[in-house]
């Protein structure tokens, strides 16, 4: 496919490139849809540069612990780990929601901005993601459906785990920048999606969660215990959590907005 | 220019803003009887409202926070070229 991108004489890796693209867009689309509401401003912008650092660092460490060994028995320092190993989407978006629970609380900021982000992260996302699909990462499990794809045996050779690379596979990144699409489309059109601020984004983290654990099964990653690989062992306590706040929500009633004064009387007192 | 508010509209949404979206305040109120254009002027009376008062510890905090972001990222920027360094040298 496109292992890397060629800008004049620089030559970039695709998949580094998209995910560059995929977080200056967001944040372009973030910080465009906060000037628009009039809510930027300078803790926003605090905010949301800890909230990338913060995803940076999750993303980087969901996924270190499972090459430490290897790293240490190499005798590179385990910052090597950090520097130039796997990269997590889920690790990146728990780091970076925990850097703005944490940077919100020290600057004493009360404005929920999370709806804001609603659309901004699938969008980033599905640019992620194509960066993904074009490096030609290992795909998913074989499958024997239509749209199953191959990747070519240079890009097969160079992973060092591919079960599923003998034949045709299933476009688990295809499935993802589908899912992203639609949801940024739905956010984008429609949102808020829900009337308390920042829950369109758990909706979506919800809904992301869900599809994620399903994806898990076709996308051919190692089984760790249980008959579940890593991010599905992680996303379990993670989308529990978003289910019990929802289920919360709805039991308390807190979707009814409470009753404004009477339309009529305020008419009344006016004239 | 100053648009006059209606007092009530104005309570409510300066009561409920933090926790619902102005999509669903305007349509409460409307939904209540108030007329559109004057949930609209409330509402957008509110977004031109100062923002709250920022205590001396919250500046702090702020550029506390922005400092320890800089080092991160320095840091992570150095010890990526150290360590590159190094592989190329013992490569």
């Amino acid at each position: 496919m496109l292992p890397t991108v060629e800008l004049g004489s620089l030559q970039v890796s695709t998949h580094d490139f998209f995910t560059m693209l995929g977080l200056l867009v967001g944040v372009a689309w973030y910080y465009r849809a906060l000037q628009r509401d009039r809510l930027l401003e300078p803790r926003i912008v605090v905010i949301s540069v800890t909230a990338l650092l913060g995803g940076a660092v999750g993303a980087h460490l969901l996924t270190s612990w499972e090459f430490a060994d290897e790293v240490a028995q190499a005798g590179l320092p385990l910052t090597y780990v950090l520097t130039h190993g796997p990269k997590s989407i889920l690790g990146g978006l728990a780091g970076g929601y925990l850097a703005i629970v944490i940077s919100k609380r020290v600057l004493g900021y009360r404005l929920s901005t999370g709806d804001y982000y609603a659309a901004t992260i699938p969008l980033a996302l599905a640019i992620g993601r194509i960066g993904c699909f074009l490096a030609e990462l290992p795909l998913g499990t074989p499958t024997g459906l239509p749209w199953g794809m191959t990747v070519s045996p240079e890009a097969a050779a160079a992973f060092p785990r591919c079960p599923g690379c003998g034949g045709p596979m299933h476009p688990s990144m295809l499935y993802e920048i589908g899912f992203h699409a639609a949801a940024f489309g739905l956010i984008w059109r429609r949102s808020p999606l829900l009337p308390i601020r920042g829950d369109t984004l758990k909706l979506y983290l919800l809904a992301y969660g869900l599809f994620r654990f399903g994806v898990e099964f076709v996308r051919g990653n190692e089984v760790q215990a249980f008959g579940l690989t890593g991010p599905q062992l992680v996303l379990i306590p993670l989308t529990a959590l978003l289910v019990i706040h929802f289920a919360r929500r709805l039991r308390s009633g807190a979707y009814r907005l409470p009753a404004p004064p009477a339309a009529q009387t305020a008419r009344g007192e006016g004239t | 220019m100053t648009t006059e508010v209606d007092p009530r509209i104005a309570e409510y949404v300066r009561k409920h803003r933090e926790r619902y979206t102005p999509e669903a305040i305007r349509q409460r109120l409307v939904e209540a009887g108030y007329p559109a254009a004057d949930v609209d002027a409330a509402l957008m009376a509110m977004v031109q409202e100062p923002p709250r008062h920022r205590s001396a510890w919250g500046t702090v905090l702020q550029v506390l926070l922005i400092t320890i972001a800089v080092i991160c990222v320095g840091a992570l920027l150095i010890g990526a070229v150290c360590i590159a360094l190094i592989l190329g040298i013992n490569g």
